[in-house]
């Protein structure tokens, strides 16, 4: 039997992963019986590392110490804008790594962002593993389709250090797509619009012959559903200043509590006109007063709060659809992805757009998972899916700079791969016997505010007057999603070429070490796990045996061996009890077996007592 | 009198209030002795030496049976006490053979009315921690007008018992408070070698917020040593770590409870799932105060255990 190869959305503020069960895709429901994940990290107090729907409830308590939307900066450079940008807006500290990539500070551990990405990961493999009852170490992850090499290698290794072999990266779009048409005999264009927590993607993709083509993709890494419950928030807390005159943004507990109830507020109010928002005690005076919080929000009011977001969607959506010439009467069907699609003003407005209602068959939180797990299943057993094909674009422009540092490109972005494309150049100077290939990635002109991914030289050129000697470059992407270039002497031959290998940011010896070190946590944990057992047995026995040694004590007064026999019980409830303190692992292990010896004895004793 | 001296006057005083708490009764005595070797007009530490000598009497004459005295300093404390012990299993006598003073069901009640003004840090002393009149009759059902403001009144405590110093009146209401504390310790300690959870828990929050309300500079001298003892009592009142607290009140009836903030907040993150060690995580607060609040909220029975 083929491996089971689980498909992961890994999300900016949710993940969620899925199976191929049978021949439909199942979405695992976590221990707490969510089907997705908050994507958030923290490490607690006491050290703990707490992940998933945990690290979410004590975000604002513990706001430096947990680290959310981390997939905005992953596998980008220190000196990026976006980093710049995120850098300003959470509260979990951000630094600058040894190779200029970004490190994540919680208390006083520096992670990169590929091993707190690999925290949620292993999270979500120990959730498929568990439904599942093996162990399962293939996957296939889903990024943006506007993320580059980069950004790809990155989650990669995310997985790699979380224990996953992480056998195909695709976009989320494709396997939103994929998910949609699976099963179904569709042809044509359609629109994925996901607007899921954190980030907002509108995607347009071509299916012929089962084929998956994504034509065009666009989006707003700052925009979500985060955006709209910070609208009702802020809502909220400037109704309380208004009516007590007291400030709850200075108060963590209180705006946590306002955080989860604002979002609360806004899943409801996809399914009812008006939503009780009611926190009773969120607010000590000095004066020994609890303040409490009870406030009506209808569904016209988180309407008129958040138009401008939901209009900002639409927006991108027109430019999209601009860029890749294509009108919106083309598009067949649209897919919503992503929880804040449910919202109905979201769902309006797209239907307004697109001239049509959209595609209401796929469950927009799961739908990415479910097509990561089709697809998943595809590369193992291609019996179970049929012929399946994924065509995915260049997310971004490639080229070279060129004289002057202008960047020009020979594959545009959106192009479909794999692909190739050469263009020849000549020298700018006379007797210029070499050239230097420069490899950028980008929309800009100017090519040093592009992504430089290498650089080559060609040398050995025959000296000649500038424009004479002719350089054909040539730019191939396989359908990996792997960058080669090359550069050609036209009159000899002679190539020089790269191939761009995309870095997260971390080296081998640093991504072995973390890989190692999740292995050794997860073994930690499980002990971690064990010991806790033995502690609370331990802990319930001699709960038990101090209730009943007053009256052992009674029915053993006086008899030879009394004495003796309740000394050496006193001991081993003494060494019980100070293990149970020390939470020592060994001490418990060792004191379990005698306390149970003791307590079955003092059991008999009573029964005995009692004939 | 020399600031040095005062110092170590003071110094002495807090440390005889630490071993009275730990319960070491007679070298809390020494420590105030030689307090009083330093400062022979010091009433506060005569007033202490007084009053444990006193107890320590108490108890010697308490080895044959069970009933306290009412302590002007303590009584209302005591009274809760008593009617929690009212239902001591250990406690074989029955209701008619009780001292007078057992019939306290009106006593009982505001601790039932308002059980939770424990977990109000900044609340002031509940009703039945206040000190009583002497003049007050014991077994009389006690009116609201009854209870005093620790300090807030000269008579407030028992004349010739009280600290008669020239301390400003913040001072006078931390000495009462250190007392008090002290004597809630000692009681904490006392129930949890019993094994009863429950008035353990009661001494402790009471010591604590005795604290919470203590003016500066706070009575930490008595309640720091105390802590690991109340860790342990909330601990073992809560129970195993792995169990998940699940409310047991409706909203309605949570909002007449007296909560403060910290405890909507652990109510609020109670979701059904999360276990005891898990709300210690996210409860953003040190673990001994989430400990306290879950002790405090399972003893009023607005959570219970799943």
């Amino acid at each position: 039997m083929p491996d089971r190869v689980i498909g992961i959305d890994l999300g900016t503020t949710n993940s969620c992963v899925a199976v191929l069960e049978g021949s439909s895709p199942a979405v695992i429901a976590n221990r707490g019986g969510y089907k997705t994940t908050p994507s958030v990290v923290a490490i607690s107090e006491s050290g703990k590392r707490l992940v998933g729907h945990i690290a979410k409830r004590q975000a604002v308590t513990n706001a430096e110490n947990t680290a959310y939307a981390v997939k905005r900066v992953i596998g980008r450079s220190w000196t990026s804008p976006a980093v710049q940008t995120v850098k300003e807006t959470v509260s979990y500290g951000i630094h600058e790594g040894p190779h200029q990539d970004v490190r994540i500070k919680l208390r006083d551990q520096m992670f990169s962002v590929p091993e707190i990405s690999a925290f949620i990961l292993q999270e979500m493999k120990v959730i498929a593993e568990e439904y599942l009852g093996q162990e399962t170490p293939k996957a296939v992850v889903t990024v943006p389709a506007y993320f580059n090499d980069g950004q790809r290698q990155a989650t990669k290794d995310a997985g790699r250090i979380a224990g996953l072999d992480v056998i195909r990266i695709i976009n989320e779009p494709t396997a939103a797509a994929l998910a949609y048409g699976f099963g179904k005999d569709i042809e044509g264009k359609i629109a994925v619009f996901d607007l899921g927590g954190g980030t907002f993607d509108i995607s347009l993709l071509e299916i012929q012959n089962g084929v998956f083509e994504v034509l065009s993709t666009a989006g707003d890494t700052f925009l979500g559903g985060e955006d709209f419950d910070r609208r009702i928030l802020d809502w909220l807390v400037a109704g309380f200043a208004k009516e007590h005159k007291v400030d709850l943004r200075k108060d963590s507990m209180a705006m946590q509590r306002l955080k989860d109830a604002a979002e609360k507020a806004k899943c409801e109010l996809s399914a009812v006109k008006e939503a009780e928002i009611n926190l009773p005690f969120i607010y000590s005076t000095g004066k020994n007063q609890a303040l409490h919080l009870h406030r009506t929000l209808s569904r016209g009011k988180l309407e008129e709060l958040t138009l401008d977001l939901i209009e900002r969607t639409v927006q991108i959506c027109r430019l999209t659809m601009q860029d890749a010439a294509i009108s919106p009467s083309e598009i067949q069907d649209v897919v919503l992805v992503g929880g804040m699609t449910r919202m109905p003003k979201v769902q309006e407005i797209v239907a307004e757009f697109f001239g049509r209602e959209p595609c209401k068959g796929v469950h927009p939180d799961e739908v990415v998972a479910m097509g990561a797990a089709i697809q998943g299943a595809a590369l193992v057993d291609s019996e179970r899916t049929g012929d399946m094909l994924l065509l995915d674009v260049t997310p971004h422009s490639l080229g070279i700079m060129v004289v002057g540092g202008y960047f020009h490109r020979l594959i545009e972005r959106n192009t479909t791969v794999p692909t190739s494309k050469s263009h020849v150049f000549t020298t700018v100077r006379d007797d210029q016997t070499s050239v230097k290939i420069l490899v950028f990635q980008g929309e800009a002109d100017r090519a040093e505010e592009n992504e430089m991914l290498g650089e080559f030289v060609l040398s050995g050129l025959r000296k000649a007057k500038k424009g004479e000697v002719e350089v054909e470059v040539t730019f191939e992407i396989s359908a990996d999603g792997i960058v080669s270039v090359s550069a050609k002497d036209m009159e000899t031959g002679q190539l020089q070429s790269i191939t761009v290998t995309a870095s997260s940011g971390l080296t081998e010896a640093e991504l072995e070490k973390m890989a190692a070190e999740s292995r050794d946590f997860m073994v930690g944990e499980r002990e971690d796990h064990e010991s806790e057992r033995t502690r609370q047995q331990v802990e319930k026995l001699v709960d038990e045996a101090d209730s009943l040694l007053p009256q052992v004590q009674r029915i053993l007064q006086g008899t030879p061996f009394g004495e003796d026999s309740l000394t050496s019980v006193r001991g081993v409830l003494e060494e019980a009890r100070q293990a149970v303190q020390s939470r020592d692992p060994g001490a418990l292990a060792q004191v379990h077996e005698p306390l149970s010896r003791a307590l079955n004895m003092f059991r008999g004793l009573m029964q005995k007592d009692r004939r | 009198m020399s600031s040095d001296v005062a110092d170590e006057v003071r110094r002495l005083i807090d440390r005889g209030l630490a071993r009275y708490g730990r319960g070491e009764l007679g070298d809390a005595i020494d420590e105030w002795t030689r307090a009083l070797v330093l400062d022979g007009a010091c009433t506060e530490a005569q007033a202490l030496i007084e009053f444990v000598r006193a107890k320590m009497g108490e108890g010697e004459a308490g080895q044959g049976g069970k009933e306290r005295t009412t302590d002007p300093v303590l009584p209302k404390f005591e009274e809760e006490w008593n009617a929690q012990e009212d239902t001591d299993p250990e406690d074989s006598r029955t209701t008619a053979e009780r001292p007078a003073s057992s019939d306290r069901g009106h006593l009982r009640n505001p601790t039932v009315e308002s059980p939770i003004s424990g977990i109000l840090a900044q609340t002031t002393a509940p009703d039945w921690a206040e000190p009583m009149d002497e003049d007050a009759v014991p077994n009389a059902p006690m009116r609201h007008e009854d209870t005093r403001k620790v300090g807030s009144e000269p008579h407030s405590v028992a004349p010739g018992r009280v600290p008669q110093t020239s301390q400003t009146p913040a001072e006078d209401q931390a000495t009462t408070s250190r007392i008090r504390a002290a004597e809630f310790v000692d009681r904490c300690r006392s129930a949890f070698g019993r094994g009863n959870l429950e008035q353990a828990v009661t001494a402790a929050e009471a010591a604590l917020r005795e604290e919470d309300n203590a003016p500066a500079p706070g009575i930490a001298e008595v309640i720091e040593p105390a802590r690991n003892l109340f860790e342990r009592v909330f601990q073992q009142f809560i129970g195993p770590t792995q169990a998940v607290p699940v409310p047991s009140l409706s909203p309605e009836a949570l909002s007449d409870l007296d909560l403060d903030a910290r405890a909507g907040f652990i109510l609020s993150r109670i979701d059904g799932a999360m276990t005891i060690e898990e709300m210690m995580d996210v409860a953003g607060m040190p673990r001994f105060e989430a400990l306290r609040v879950l002790a405090s909220l399972l003893r009023v029975k607005a959570i219970r255990l799943s």
